[in-house]
């Protein structure tokens, strides 16, 4: 027997099953059944497909929000050529919980705790410097400390010319921008305008000592620093105080709400 | 209106018993595996509902069969299930052992072989026909058929002759 032959046999062998060819015989029916299905499924597709679509654009606002939200919490890296806000405010003894004092602005506030009283560091994009980051490079700094460690320049800082109503609740804002070694510490008291001071700073200069400081407005400088606690020490916050020649370091290992209120007071006083 | 649908019945299922078996024994030979052959039977005939084709011929129409059938198995090995499961091969377990090394040596070849070796030795097509079946020239059939052949007499070891 050739192989022509021999194949033919074998595949005389192999037919559809009685069922298959049953079915096929209805496919008219069955395809009159589907056309049928598919008349209702139409306008049901629609309905869904409209519904998804404005979910996915209120999903896409809420992302936006969120986005801008999360935007309003993260510091640019200094490779990317972004610029980072850090500001916060000094809240008295009986502002110090009171939250809504703080302006809706402010962005995210994370509290340092002082003895007595009550730090808080907030961080902060404007909504245009918002839209050059690079948010999944944001993402790795989770934290105020972390962005000013990438930065190697102080993380909060009060400006100068502590206005009266500090104690009130006025804001601070430091914005960085760690390429071109530019700071801009602006100032905002409740229902003040903004005030800002442009200082340079090197990135990697000491937290203590940020370089090339301009003369501030009113010979009067305030600094506030927070260190992070590292291998063990424990996190530390600080400020120094200069008025002309004279400056005073103060650090919350020994700070008291008490002796903290009091320097500031003497700061506005103009005292010593 | 019922006139026609026992028309349209009567001509479907005269079709059915025409090409049904030359669609199956193809997908069959291509896909080795029942469940796809009959899906790809169906699917055959489900086109053919949906175009409604005239044949000028009978063998219009089987031509137009083939050419769907053999389309239909190229997407199928072309759907990514398939790219991203192994096909299971029934052909052999269901055969009977006279056939079973025929079976073998078929299924080994490529795909691109088997259709050619169907076509050619079962439709009894010419490598003309073949070629204009699957598109391709009729220089390629004759050199895909020529290899194919020379697969079978290897694996084979002449237990056919007559090729």
């Amino acid at each position: 027997m050739d192989f022509k032959e021999k194949y033919r046999q074998m595949n005389e062998r192999i037919v559809p099953s009685p069922a298959v060819i049953r079915a096929l015989a209805e496919l008219p029916v069955r395809k009159q059944r589907r056309l049928g299905w598919m008349r209702g499924a139409v306008p049901a597709a629609v309905c869904i497909c409209l519904v998804l679509t404005l979910w996915m654009g209120h999903g896409m606002k809420i992302a936006e929000d969120s986005s801008k939200a999360f935007l309003n919490n993260q510091a640019p890296p200094p490779e990317a050529g972004g610029k980072v806000s850090l500001s916060g405010g000094f809240r008295m003894e009986e502002k110090a919980a009171a939250e809504d004092d703080v302006p809706a602005d402010q962005g995210s506030s994370e509290e340092v705790e002082l003895r007595g009283g009550t730090l808080h560091l907030n961080r902060k994009l404007s909504s245009d410097r918002a839209e050059t980051v690079l948010p999944e490079v944001n993402a790795e700094m989770k934290t105020t400390e972390e962005a000013a460690e990438l930065l190697g320049i102080p993380e909060g800082m009060l400006p100068p010319e502590l206005p009266a109503d500090l104690q009130e609740g006025g804001l601070f804002s430091v914005q960085m921008d760690s390429p071109s070694g530019r700071a801009e510490f602006s100032y905002r008291a409740d229902g003040e305008e903004l005030r800002s001071v442009v200082l340079r700073f090197t990135a990697g200069d000491s937290l203590r000592k940020p370089s090339g400081i301009g003369s501030l407005i009113g010979g009067v400088q305030v600094w506030a620093f927070y260190e992070p606690g590292r291998e063990g020490s424990p996190e530390k916050y600080s400020a120094e105080f200069r008025i002309d020649t004279v400056s005073c370091q103060v650090e919350t290992e020994n700070l008291t709400r008490t002796e903290f209120t009091a320097l500031l007071e003497s700061l506005l006083t103009g005292g010593e | 209106m019922e006139v026609q649908t026992l028309c349209a019945e009567d001509c479907l299922n005269q079709t059915i018993e025409k090409y049904a078996e030359l669609v199956y024994r193809l997908a069959f030979s291509q896909l080795k595996n029942q469940s796809d052959a009959e899906d790809v039977l169906q699917e055959v005939f489900l086109r053919y509902l949906r175009k409604q084709p005239a044949f000028e011929s009978e063998e219009h129409g089987k031509a137009w069969f083939i050419r769907v059938t053999v389309n239909r198995c190229r997407s199928v090995w072309s759907s990514a299930w398939r790219r991203h499961h192994a096909e299971l091969d029934e052909s052999l377990a269901a055969e009977d052992p006279d056939y079973l090394d025929l079976r073998a040596a078929v299924c080994a070849l490529p795909k691109k072989y088997r259709a050619v070796i169907h076509l050619f030795y079962y439709e009894d097509y010419t490598t003309a026909k073949i070629a204009a079946l699957l598109r391709l020239k009729e220089s390629t059939v004759r050199a895909q058929l020529t290899r194919a052949r020379a697969m079978l007499r290897e694996r084979l070891k002449g237990d056919w002759d007559g090729f």
